[in-house]
């Protein structure tokens, strides 16, 4: 049988890859990454297909995987935090840690900093544009709101559009049963709960710049390190998910809502 | 590419987010959460993110089933339609007590999330102006 189908639109990254691991990035042809002037909202869209066991297994391992994720990212958190530009080389860390200083001392050259010359020049304005198109990324995560549909094979049958401070607008079609309304209020959490997990790792990733920019005196530090910093991070979570066992999926009923009725089409019900 | 447009840059970045915590700040008084339905004749409307809420002539199509209103003094108003036996629909009911409950958790962490970001623009702020 067909597995459910996450996707996500409205952002994206370096490698084009959802970092969480989650959610199929969708990136729109004529909006490349470092684009600022795209204005379509942040969409994350589930698609099962069918209305079942199986839907609710796969949205609880999804939900599993993003709590995973932030131990992960506060492990990543710490040893980056534990990192300095000056002592490191004999300390011997490991190849996240060496590109990361590798990159660090790149900037640091005289060279890049004062721009001599057109290669160092080239060099530096890349680095700086990859940086700004990070922040343009990061920008969008707490610019726009948040849409969750919730469909049924690619019939859509809920919509909940959370705006920045909270609000919840849901929609539903009529006819909507109590397995579906679990399934959208599960959907809408995991959805919330990978975009706060976002917004945690542009918040590891510009303190952990910041705080090396301090170390390493780099002329405009914060900025040029971002990419490397964030490049870094990656690493350590790829490293961290390739040393954890796989674990059992968690299983039990999604949501709140009982089962054993439909949704009422209510009063005027056009359908 | 001088050391000042760097400067600007991370000046820029952090006083969005400085922005962003101040209008947050001041849209936390109240908590919204409206549930709908909508015939399934009009189903293309949910597919693709073209729904747009705020727009009234998309809104004419939706029907408002219930809302409620949280304000930070904790006042709370529910809007339920009732049955012609004045009995509550128990499936919006059901529903909208779940994003309700659901509104409340994502403002939480929302309000922690900004908390965390404000401090590190703060704080990066502080280090370029130093």
């Amino acid at each position: 049988m067909a597995a459910s189908t996450f996707t996500f639109s409205g952002f994206s990254t370096p490698e084009e890859l959802d970092p969480l691991g989650i959610w199929d990035l969708v990136i729109s042809p004529v909006v490349p990454y470092a684009a600022g002037s795209d204005d379509r909202g942040l969409i994350w869209r589930v698609d099962h297909p069918t209305s079942s066991r199986e839907a609710e297994t796969a949205l609880l391992a999804q939900r599993a995987k993003v709590e995973q994720w932030e131990y992960s990212l506060d492990a990543a958190a710490r040893r980056l935090a534990d990192l300095s530009p000056v002592t490191s080389y004999a300390l011997g860390f490991g190849a996240p840690e060496a590109e990361l200083l590798a990159q660090i001392a790149a900037l640091q050259s005289p060279v890049l900093s004062y721009g001599l010359g057109e290669a160092a020049t080239a060099a530096y304005h890349e680095v700086y544009e990859q940086a700004n198109a990070l922040l343009l990324q990061f920008k969008r995560l707490i610019h726009h709101f948040a849409r969750i549909e919730t469909a049924t094979r690619g019939v859509s049958v809920a919509l909940t559009a959370v705006d920045w401070t909270g609000d919840y607008e849901t929609v539903w079609l009529d006819g909507a049963t109590a397995s579906d309304m679990g399934l959208h209020l599960e959907a809408v959490r995991l959805a919330l709960e990978s975009r706060h997990a976002l917004l945690r790792l542009i918040s590891v990733v510009t303190s952990g710049a910041l705080s090396l920019t301090l170390k390493a005196s780099v002329p405009g530090g914060q900025v040029l390190l971002l990419p490397a910093v964030y490049n870094y991070v990656r690493s350590i979570l790829k490293e961290l998910e390739r040393q954890r066992p796989s674990e059992p999926v968690r299983t039990g009923r999604l949501g709140t809502v009982e089962a054993g009725y439909a949704w009422n089409a209510g009063p005027g019900s056009g359908s | 590419m001088s050391e000042s447009e760097l400067r600007y840059a991370i000046e820029k970045f952090t006083k969005d987010l400085a922005n962003k915590a101040e209008s947050f700040v001041s849209d936390v008084t109240t908590l919204e959460v409206r549930t709908f339905s909508m015939p399934s004749t009009q189903i293309s409307l949910l597919a693709g993110g073209e729904l747009d809420l705020a727009d009234q002539a998309m809104a004419d199509k939706l029907r408002l089933r219930a809302y409620t209103k949280i304000d930070f003094d904790c006042d709370t108003t529910v809007c339920l339609p009732v049955d012609a036996n004045d009995q509550i629909d128990r499936s919006v009911w059901d529903m909208h007590q779940s994003m309700v409950s659901q509104a409340l958790q994502t403002r939480e962490t929302m309000l922690r999330t900004m908390g965390d970001a404000l401090a590190s623009a703060l704080e990066a702020l502080q280090r370029i102006a130093g």
